[in-house]
């Protein structure tokens, strides 16, 4: 059993981690969302909530950075599993200097290109996953199935 | 009863006038999720933003559910097994960052369960013929990717 920390954000990004479900149960996993009343919904008993951000709010993703730091200091995952947007590229970022390994699903949303989350996610994620093959071919990352 | 939602990132003008079109000429009750706290109506019941048990129930009681092309929308209306019509935003029409609703429809257009309206007609149609909703299949391609969730973190 291992500890791994899920993180996706409100929406769609959760919606499609809920349905990977299925490969985590066996393990210690701690859930990260971005909206109260998200685990709950989903029955997930275990879980932390951390500040919505974008790209375009600055003060919003320092924060949501200081809580995921906060988190894995406290946690010490093995693995980072996440199908975004920014918190979970800053799970990512901070988590591999601890030693985390991370995998990036990017949403089955982008089906023409990586999200800007995702192609930054490729420089420090373990494993790097979209769910469209042609974009797999075109942006160096992997094709691995797909939710819908 | 319709239920309307936009997701929470952005407001969705030209779908909230399409609906303010629709409760002129009929009396069925709708319900908004706007995504923006300075829309109201008379006519219809607007709520910027919902907590997530509200927003199921929502789903739940609606008789047919109008989205934006996000993927959270698609999968909450396959969970809870409700007749889903969908407006793509257009980044051209400066609705979203980029075209990817776009994609994601064109994506979803041979999906019988799921009825795409890019204008006020082919929403009024589909309203009035919502697809037949199939609920949550679990595709191949979702076990596949399981499978490899599992196999990165037992690695």
């Amino acid at each position: 059993m291992r500890r791994v920390l899920a993180v996706a954000s409100a929406g769609g990004h959760w919606e499609q981690l809920m349905l990977l479900r299925p490969a985590l149960v066996a393990h210690d996993c701690l859930f990260v969302t971005t909206l109260a009343g998200l685990p709950e919904r989903a029955q997930v008993q275990k879980f932390e909530i951390v500040r919505d951000c974008n790209a375009d709010q600055k003060a919003a993703a320092l924060v949501c950075a200081a809580q995921m730091a906060a988190i894995l200091l406290r946690f010490r995952p093995h693995k980072i599993v996440t199908t975004g947007a920014l918190p979970g590229l800053l799970a990512l970022v901070l988590g591999k200097p601890a030693g985390a390994q991370g995998l990036w699903i990017d949403s089955v949303a982008n089906v023409e290109e990586l999200s800007a989350a995702g192609r930054l996610a490729r420089r420090v994620a373990a494993q790097h996953m979209t769910q469209w093959p042609h974009v797999a071919e075109a942006e160096g990352s992997r094709f691995e199935g797909r939710v819908l | 009863m319709i239920f309307a939602t936009v997701g929470t990132q952005l407001p969705f003008p030209r779908l909230a006038g399409y609906l303010q079109a629709i409760s002129r000429s009929s009396d069925e009750e709708i319900v908004f999720q706007s995504a923006d706290p300075h829309w109201s109506s008379e006519a219809i019941k607007v709520c910027a933003f919902m907590p997530p048990e509200a927003f199921d129930a929502a789903f739940r009681q609606a008789r047919v559910i109008i989205g934006h092309a996000g993927i959270g929308t698609v999968l909450t209306a396959r969970r809870l097994r409700r007749p889903l019509i969908i407006v793509p935003r257009s980044f051209a029409l400066g609705e979203h960052r980029n075209d990817h609703q776009m994609a994601t429809a064109t994506q979803l257009a041979s999906a019988s369960d799921i009825a795409i309206a890019t204008d006020a007609g082919s929403l009024r149609a589909a309203l009035a013929h919502p697809p037949e909703p199939m609920g949550d299949q679990s595709p191949p391609e979702r076990q596949r990717l399981i499978a490899s969730v599992a196999g990165f973190i037992a690695a």
